[in-house]
């Protein structure tokens, strides 16, 4: 999952990226609110946290200017505004989510964790194919009832690869949700990356091959044995 | 709860009631008074006409009428004016055919003018009388005693042959002859006519001398009554259509006059802490509420200003104090999730943070005691000069490395007494915001005394990034003209800081902008 991060703060910046990222998110921060918008209309992102006085374009108006231009992604604001005139005012503008500061990064990483779910119309954070299962709040993932252990990287993958079940999955969305960041068009990251989770996921010789290749488009998670 | 109007109500109703009732009443006794005087006038025209009965006809037309008029009427069974005639000791002696056989009531006493007074006959008519003393010196038959021009009866009987008997028993009494009595109706010859033996002895002049009798003259005053009770009932009905129209015309009058006012309520009842913006209507306001709205609306501009710069102050309070707690604290969390990403440099940024905390809650405390005048202040003489070169210590590096130029101009004996300690907050402050906010390789000038309107100091600077209503807030607390507050260098409190002691030492500072260039001027106030 991509998470979009603007916050004029260094050390606030610093600190919530390192947790994002620690928690398998591929993160972009600045702290810049034109640059914020800029990096907002130009990528897909799945959850963006905003600030709302920020220099340059505050928080309200990026968001203001995401609406207008057809951007649904889901927007928090992460702000030292505490009063409710300010929360209502943030929420009736278009925010799905406010959190006040100070706050405890526990609960702004469920809070993004919600809303990226949210984004992929899932209700609970628990999703399935076939055998395999993945719990998105526990960063746990079973097959056959036995545990898998991956990576950050590896669980952010099969998160999304599985919140897009039966979709063709391109590497550039791979790449744009995933990584933070660009990844050189030759590099073949994406595909070692998939092969890798094949690997994980397969926990023995009967385990059904549930990540398809289609060639020249990407890559498809389905049960394909039923 | 007191209302305008139901006061207004409460003294206009009964007050008009009033006024209405006081007319009625007013009206009529008016009208009762002239009646009655009418009544009077009648009843002593009839006791003159009686009186002058005797006069020679041709003396005067209207007492003549009036006689004749009287007689008629006295002797009309069924007229409405009445006389009855007492002796000296009471007894009755004559009275009017129309009494028939009623009689008038005599009162106690008469004066010596004659007495008016109401009386009910038995048959319940109501009557006006007027009793008098009336002298009488009976005389012949062809003398002139009796009622001063002479006795009437002649007259009497000319004016109303066929009087009854009582009549002509006032003749008798007028003459001097004894009253009637059944032993002397004996001497009454068949038609009830005195014997002439009688008449010839009781005839002779100056038998007995002037005598006072009483005469009561009447007159049914029914239709006088009659009168009155219709112009009561009509006063009454008036008085209370009138109470009706009053009631309207001034509940109508009162909602007319009162919807500006009302309005003016409503609309104030609307304000409250979220709308502050609402203002007023002035025009078509009542000249005597124009300055009440716009006064109000005076205050509200002022409250909304004041709103407005305290939420703002509570926005940037919440900013100032709450991102650096959420940096320590995000700190703290990810170190203890994620130790591998924990580095030393972590040390290095909470102590940072935890001055930067300490300096704005210092800075806030400072600013509660100045501004309730906690703080206690020493005088002693302080040489400007030297405040200033030690206060710019501090920021000449920061100068220096911004190739600032700087220039003092205050004299060498320039001093103020003051408080140092205050005094230095304010000139550090001043000091301080030039050396940050003037743009590299610009120039900052500072003065002394000697400049207009008892400027003490000043501190001249380039602030190109400064607007004109700028000014109007440099000295609000937390105030930053970047108001996403992002340099958490500064927290916007030292021009606040500087301008409350100001005010502690009985100074002022004051902004001026023009040309890009920014004056502070510490002034007297």
């Amino acid at each position: 999952m991509r998470v979009l991060f603007v916050e004029d703060s260094d050390r606030l910046r610093k600190n919530v990226t390192t947790a994002l990222k620690a928690s398998g998110y591929a993160v972009d921060a600045t702290g810049d609110g034109e640059e914020g918008l800029w990096m907002g209309q130009t990528h897909d992102y799945d959850v963006i946290i905003l600030d709302i006085m920020l220099p340059g374009m505050d928080g309200l108006e990026i968001l203001d200017q995401l609406r207008d231009d057809g951007k649904e992604t889901p927007v928090l604001f992460l702000t030292a505004r505490d009063t409710v005139e300010d929360r209502v005012h943030g929420l009736r503008q278009g925010a799905d989510d406010y959190l006040v500061k100070p706050f405890a990064l526990e609960e702004l990483l469920a809070r993004v964790e919600t809303l990226c779910r949210r984004n992929y119309k899932k209700t609970t954070s628990k999703v399935a194919i076939a055998d395999l299962e993945l719990d998105s709040a526990a960063k746990s993932v079973q097959r056959d009832g036995k545990s898998i252990v991956l990576a950050a990287r590896e669980f952010a993958l099969l998160e999304y690869l599985m919140l897009r079940e039966g979709q063709v999955v391109s590497r550039t969305e791979i790449e744009e949700h995933i990584y933070d960041d660009l990844v050189s068009p030759m590099s073949n990251v994406v595909d070692s990356a998939i092969c890798s989770l094949r690997k994980s996921i397969a926990t023995s010789k009967e385990s059904v091959p549930l990540i398809h290749t289609r060639r020249g488009q990407g890559y498809v998670m389905e049960d394909r044995s039923a | 709860m007191k209302s305008i109007r139901h006061t207004l109500l409460l003294w206009l109703l009964p007050g008009l009631g009033i006024l209405w009732g006081t007319a009625g009443t007013a009206i009529y006794l008016t009208v009762e008074s002239g009646l009655q005087t009418q009544l009077d006038s009648e009843l002593s025209a009839l006791s003159h006409a009686a009186r002058f009965t005797a006069r020679p006809p041709g003396s005067g037309p209207p007492v003549e009428k009036m006689k004749d008029w009287a007689m008629a009427a006295f002797n009309d069974p069924d007229g409405e004016i009445y006389f009855q005639i007492w002796n000296r000791d009471g007894g009755f002696r004559a009275k009017s055919r129309s009494l028939g056989e009623l009689e008038l009531k005599l009162p106690d006493s008469i004066s010596e003018h004659g007495d008016f007074y109401d009386a009910t006959l038995a048959d319940g008519t109501n009557l006006r009388l007027w009793a008098s003393k009336v002298p009488f010196s009976p005389r012949g038959r062809g003398g002139r005693g009796g009622f001063r021009g002479g006795p009437p009866w002649e007259r009497l009987e000319e004016s109303s042959r066929g009087a009854n008997d009582e009549l002509r028993g006032l003749q008798d009494f007028l003459t001097g002859r004894p009253a009637p009595s059944p032993d002397r109706d004996q001497n009454r010859d068949g038609d009830g006519r005195r014997g002439d033996r009688d008449r010839g002895r009781e005839n002779g002049p100056g038998r007995r001398g002037p005598e006072i009798v009483s005469l009561v003259v009447a007159k049914d005053r029914t239709s006088v009554d009659r009168t009155l009770g219709t112009l009561l009932g009509g006063i009454a009905i008036s008085g209370i259509l009138a109470a009706v129209a009053s009631v309207l015309l001034v509940r109508i009058a009162l909602q007319s006059g009162l919807r500006p006012l009302q309005s003016v309520g409503e609309r104030a009842s609307q304000i409250d802490a979220r709308n502050l913006q609402t203002r007023f209507i002035t025009d078509g306001l009542p000249e005597e509420l124009q300055p009440i709205a716009a006064k109000l609306n005076d205050l509200m501009s002022r409250l909304e200003a004041g709103f407005e710069r305290e939420r703002r102050f509570s926005a940037d309070l919440a900013h100032e104090l709450r991102t650096p707690v959420a940096e320590l604290k995000s700190m703290a969390e990810v170190a203890i999730k994620w130790p591998e990403q924990a580095s030393d440099d972590n040390y290095d940024d909470v102590r940072e943070i935890s001055d930067r905390m300490q300096s704005t809650i210092e800075n806030l405390l400072t600013l509660a005691r100045l501004e309730k005048a906690q703080a206690t202040t020493t005088k002693e003489k302080i040489q400007l000069a030297d405040l200033c070169d030690s206060q710019w210590k501090p920021f000449s590096k920061k100068a220096k490395d911004r190739k600032l130029t700087v220039n003092f101009d205050l004299g060498k004996n320039a001093s103020i007494e003051s408080d140092p300690k205050l005094l230095g907050i304010i000139v550090t402050n001043l000091l301080s915001n030039a050396a940050e906010y003037a743009p590299e390789k610009s120039e900052v000038t500072v003065s002394g005394s000697g400049g207009t309107n008892g400027t003490i100091l000043s501190v001249r600077n380039l602030a190109p990034d400064l607007g004109a209503k700028d000014t109007d807030h440099l000295f609000e607390r937390l105030w930053r003209k970047d108001s996403s507050r992002t340099d958490g260098s500064h927290s916007g409190l030292g021009l606040a800081l500087a301008q409350s002691c100001a005010q502690v030492l009985n100074l002022e500072l004051k902004a001026d902008l023009q040309n890009d260039a920014l004056t502070v001027r510490i002034v007297r106030a």
